[in-house]
């Protein structure tokens, strides 16, 4: 049993690192070689893990080269357009100006259902009202409406302002992210002025969120 | 770019790895081979003291043996390989007609662990 726990926890740490090793592509949409070594390494753990008369490096090398392939075929199809074809295939349109590709969706073994599907799950329920639908090298269905169709955007009214970037947690659970503070341009004195204002401390914030608008939220414990 | 490099280093130090286990295994392998012959010669020529000796020689190496090996081997063709060897003894003893068919299944053991791990065609595939 004692053997079982350690095996696990050694598997555990393989299995992270080889995770971080393959990077954050791997904890996105998956590609079909992604999702092969995904399958291949969590069955190949679990081997290594149910029976002890496997030594434990034959659980842990499968692993380790797989990841390894993995990343060195990733490296590969960066730098060439044919070996990235030749792994993930390349982008299919299905749609083209509220057209639906007849031959591409029997190529692709997609049915009118799946199609639809997708629509919907884009907010978009005529398929006049499509541009472009594109089958990415995923499987996600990727929809480009056409301009008539897309929702007016603040440039549209002319209300268009000075872009902000995204607020930041300055502080999670009572401990200040210094770093997140001078993201956003800012110092320990205007959050000092901001706490005495507020008559706070840093130690009874759940969280803060700042932007370089000086905009900020604080959400305080309990 | 890192993660090509670290692939690159972990790929070297598995291919090193498994030249190592290849080595590891053979080279236990010819060690308690000798034994297994020493013994055999001193069943159909020696004295039972002297094949008795062997014999525990070949016992006091198999806690070596079977150490190094599992690291590399399925533990569970190893324990077949014990099974035998604690058979032996009491075999010598009795002078037991089937002790050097037990040799043998014993040496075709040993041989065959350390065959399987060589990366030939017919055991890739």
């Amino acid at each position: 049993m004692t053997i079982v726990l350690i095996r696990s926890f050694i598997l555990y740490l393989i299995v992270i690192f080889s995770v971080r090793l393959m990077g954050k592509r791997q904890l996105g949409e998956l590609q079909p070689s992604e999702l092969v070594i995904t399958i291949l390494i969590s069955n190949i753990a679990t081997l290594a893990l149910e029976d002890i008369n496997i030594p434990l490096l034959h659980g842990i090398l499968p692993i380790l080269a797989l990841v390894c392939y993995e990343v060195l075929v990733s490296w590969i199809s960066l730098k060439s357009i044919k070996i990235r074809r030749l792994i993930s295939g390349s982008p299919k349109i299905i749609i083209r100006d509220g057209i639906l590709d007849q031959n591409m969706l029997k190529t692709l073994r997609f049915s009118v259902d799946d199609v639809m599907t997708a629509l919907r799950m884009n907010g978009i329920f005529f398929i006049e009202d499509v541009q472009f639908a594109i089958v990415e090298t995923n499987g996600s269905i990727s929809v480009y409406q056409k301009s008539s169709e897309q929702p007016a955007t603040k440039e549209d009214v002319h209300t268009a302002k000075k872009n902000v970037n995204p607020p930041q947690i300055i502080i999670a659970d009572g401990k200040l992210r210094e770093h997140a503070l001078s993201s956003i341009g800012q110092d320990k004195k205007w959050l000092d002025l901001i706490l005495k204002t507020t008559d706070i401390s840093i130690a009874e914030i759940f969280m803060m969120t700042a932007d370089n608008a000086c905009r900020y939220h604080i959400i305080k414990k309990g | 770019m890192n993660r090509c490099k670290v692939s690159l280093g972990i790929l070297i130090v598995l291919i090193l790895l498994c030249i190592i286990s290849l080595m590891t295994v053979k080279t236990q392998a010819q060690n308690y081979l000798a034994i297994i012959n020493k013994l055999e010669e001193s069943l159909e020529t020696g004295t039972t003291e002297q094949s008795l000796l062997i014999c525990d020689e070949l016992e006091n190496d198999l806690e070596n043996y079977y150490n190094i090996t599992a690291l590399f081997v399925n533990s569970s063709e190893l324990r077949e390989i014990q099974k035998i060897i604690s058979s032996l003894q009491p075999m010598i003893v009795t002078n037991h007609e089937d002790i050097l068919l037990e040799i043998a299944k014993l040496r075709a053991l040993i041989q065959n662990i350390y065959h399987e791990e060589i990366p030939e065609i017919w055991h890739i595939l």
